[in-house]
């Protein structure tokens, strides 16, 4: 599944980046291939969303974390 | 060692939101100045020279990095220092701050810099909230795997701050950590132009980086672009490891911030709150800062007043007070607002809920071009131009910054108010619009309206046109919350307030000073003719004093440089449907919107504040024929929309040059708006003659 396809409140572990122009960017922000993050906030229009990454909130779009492909943990 | 002369060069380098600038500024206080970087918005702090004994010492504030692979040609300057080993203002300290609640991260950056050769020290901030979650870290033995100084601070709580401002006069130490090894590429490149030599492994690797068009071009950008996502996954491997020795996390009191977050993003609240507190900081603005800006006015009115009854009359005095002290009002009067929405606005950045309002506003503002942070900016545009203008620095995407700065002059300003309140209290027309609206009600809600939704379709047209040169994706940290630091507010203001000055206040002067020459000066002799013509009348008391002060001001205001600048416009301006007298008007508005009124006041030979009058002289007015009023409703409605859209405002231009450093982007702003205002004039115009 898609990072994008989470709920609230969901942990998955991301598996890979369909895009590597973000891969870089997202690797440096911790989010690597095998960490486990979980889905905190939704913005009220339902895009960005925000994630927990050991412990600190990270804030996407959708457009990008469709991108981003995840396995529930 | 004796150092005597060498001024030590100390660096603070961190992530965004690791709190170096709180701990640049308890270091620096106001001995501060901020140097933008030419040719781009990057901003560097540096501390004046601190001595201490015979050390000196000059502190440098790096912008905000996650890691020192740039995302757009920006950051590229500023990680200039730490990636060109010949840069002239080269680090010889560098002091690595990180946000000790979340070390991981903020780590990465750290061994990328150990990595570059630098002796470095370690400041483990932002301690209160890692204590708070519950996290332990052990700094002897950081120390002793990093191989450099480590110590542990709160810039907020002042907990070990002497440690720091002894830190910065100490030596860093070179980290012995190895947390990648780069490949070797000095053998492969030994026939290139690039001498690899002098460099140590990670410094070539970046050089051969930086310059990819040297070593095979495009062709490598892929596999560069690869090896550096391995580096990253690398690096990250070595400090789990790391960490797995240094830190421990005891899960127990789950931190607030969570809390405010679901009430801060909720669908309703989320956005009540932000509606109140926009509402709150647009109330201070426009009505308290009013106070301390009358004053100022009042204040240079009446320096203006003695002056003028200490000095004989000639050229030096109308310099003096029309010129030199108009133009410094003129500066000084755009102070208490700009202090008052910088308060405003560090406090919500501070505290971290700026970075909210940008999550639940992303999106819709997306579609107009920019982002959830260009709200304040826009909304604060409604008081004055320039302070709005000013505050789109917290808007990191140079794009979205950009668009932000280009349509916020379109919101009407305060200064545009006393324009609309004129022409609505002239405009011929009785009865009710649609039945029901009292038309001047409903023509000033319209003059706002049309602000508002041609500045969102600005954004929508620019957001075609300017090209993305940063990273396109959109990602931000959600810093915790936090009490914002009194101190670190009222430095912001202040150092806001003194760059204001300088910067756009150098421009908004000398504008005026050539302002006060195109008014009070004239071709030839006519001015001098006709005033001495009134001193003949005056004289033989065919009229009185008051009446010839008015007639003086009129003839000069028509016969200077600037009357017969509108007089020349006036085939220019008629599609719209003005003539000369509006003409000079507009150019002598050009200082400030609100000076039309008293501009209007002038040719029609009416006191400057004698607002009854002035109404009442143009609203007689008759055009050729005598028979209709001259300010009809087309003309009234055309210039009210001219002065709505055109970027009518010298003290803009110069702002907005402060803060792209560019005469691109003001040339560009003004060129667009003011044929939109003039397309829109004439539209309104004949629809409505």
């Amino acid at each position: 599944m898609k990072l994008s396809d989470l709920k609230i409140g969901q942990s998955a572990e991301i598996l890979s980046f369909e895009k590597d122009e973000i891969k870089l960017r997202f690797y440096e922000m911790g989010c690597l291939p095998g960490e486990n993050v979980k889905l905190e906030l939704v913005a009220p229009l339902g895009d960005p969303i925000a994630i927990d990454i050991r412990g600190y909130l990270l804030s996407l779009r959708k457009n990008d974390a469709k991108h981003i492909l995840v396995k529930l943990s | 060692m004796s150092r005597n002369d060498t001024i030590r060069r100390v660096y603070l380098v961190g992530n965004p939101n690791s709190g170096k600038s709180t701990l640049f500024n308890i270091i620096s206080g106001i001995k501060q100045k901020t140097s933008n970087v030419p040719g781009t918005t990057i901003e560097i702090r540096k501390s004046n020279v601190i001595k201490r004994g015979d050390e000196k010492i000059q502190i440098f504030d790096l912008p905000g990095l996650y890691s020192i692979n740039p995302t757009g040609e920006d950051e590229k300057i500023a990680c200039e220092p730490l990636l060109n080993p010949d840069h002239p203002d080269k680090p010889d300290h560098i002091i690595l701050v990180v946000d000790a609640s979340n070390i991981r991260r903020h780590l990465l950056l750290c061994t990328q810099v150990f990595d570059l050769g630098f002796p470095v020290s370690l400041v483990l901030n932002i301690s209160d909230i890692a204590d708070k979650k519950g996290i332990q870290i052990d700094v002897e033995r950081l120390e002793k795997e990093l191989g450099i100084k480590v110590i542990t601070t709160s810039a907020r709580t002042s907990k070990n701050l002497d440690q720091f401002k002894e830190l910065v006069f100490k030596d860093g130490f070179r980290s012995h950590f190895n947390s990648y090894t780069p490949p070797s590429l000095k053998d492969f490149f030994e026939n290139h132009e690039l001498d690899l030599n002098k460099y140590n492994d990670y410094q070539a690797l970046q050089m051969v980086y930086k310059n990819t068009e040297l070593v095979g071009g495009k062709a490598h950008q892929k596999i560069f672009e690869d090896q550096r996502s391995m580096e990253v996954i690398i690096r990250y491997k070595s400090i789990d490891k790391l960490l797995e020795k240094t830190f421990r996390k005891n899960d127990i009191n789950k931190h607030i911030s969570k809390k405010i977050d679901r009430l801060v993003t909720h669908p309703v609240w989320g956005y009540l709150i932000f509606l109140i507190i926009l509402l709150a900081i647009f109330e201070t603005i426009f009505k308290l800062a009013e106070i301390p800006m009358d004053l100022i006015e009042a204040t240079f009115g009446s320096v203006g007043e003695w002056l003028s009854s200490q000095m004989p009359d000639g050229t030096f005095k109308s310099l003096l007070i029309n010129g030199v002290l108009a133009g410094l009002s003129g500066v000084f009067v755009f102070i208490p607002q700009i202090v008052i929405l910088f308060a405003f606005l560090a406090i919500l950045e501070d505290s971290g809920y700026m970075a909210r309002v940008s999550f639940i506003l992303d999106k819709i503002m997306r579609k107009f071009g920019m982002n959830g942070r260009s709200v304040l900016p826009l909304i604060s545009g409604a008081a004055c131009a320039i302070p709005a203008i000013m505050s789109a620095r917290t808007i990191d995407n140079k794009k979205d910054r950009i668009i932000t700065i280009m349509v916020t002059p379109f919101i009407s300003c305060s200064a545009r108010l006393p324009v609309y309140i004129l022409l609505i209290s002239i405009i011929p027309f009785e009865g009710k619009i649609f039945g029901i609206f009292n038309h001047q009600g409903f023509l000033l809600m319209a003059m706002y309206m049309l602000g508002v939704i041609t500045s969102l379709v600005a954004g929508v047209v620019l957001s075609r046109f300017i090209k993305n040169t940063d990273y396109t994706g959109f990602y931000m940290e959600l810093p915790h919350y936090q009490v914002p630091r009194l101190k670190n507010i009222l430095l912001t203001c202040y150092s806001k307030a003194k760059s204001f000055v300088w910067e756009a206040g150098k421009i908004i002067f000398l504008v005026s000073i050539i302002l006060w020459f195109l008014t009070s000066y004239g071709p030839g002799n006519k001015m001098n003719e006709i005033k001495s013509e009134i001193s003949n009348k005056l004289h033989k008391k065919e009229i009185s004093r008051e009446e010839a002060k008015l007639l003086k001001a009129k003839h000069v205001q028509e016969y200077s440089y600037a009357g017969y600048f509108g007089k020349a416009i006036e085939p220019l301006i008629e599609p719209m449907g003005f003539d000369w007298r509006i003409g000079i008007s507009l150019i002598t508005s050009f200082i400030a919107r609100e000076v039309f009124v008293g501009s209007m006041a002038t040719i029609y030979g009416a006191g400057q504040d004698d607002f009854v009058n002035i109404r009442k002289k143009m609203k007689e007015d008759r055009d050729e024929s005598g028979m209709r009023p001259k300010f009809s409703i087309a003309i009234c409605l055309s210039l009210m929309v001219f002065y709505a859209l055109a970027l009518q405002c010298a003290s803009t231009i110069a702002v907005v040059y402060k803060e792209t450093r560019t005469w691109k982007w003001p040339a560009l702003q003004f060129i667009l708006m003011s044929l939109t205002a003039y397309i829109a004039s004439w539209i309104v115009f004949n629809i409505f003659r």
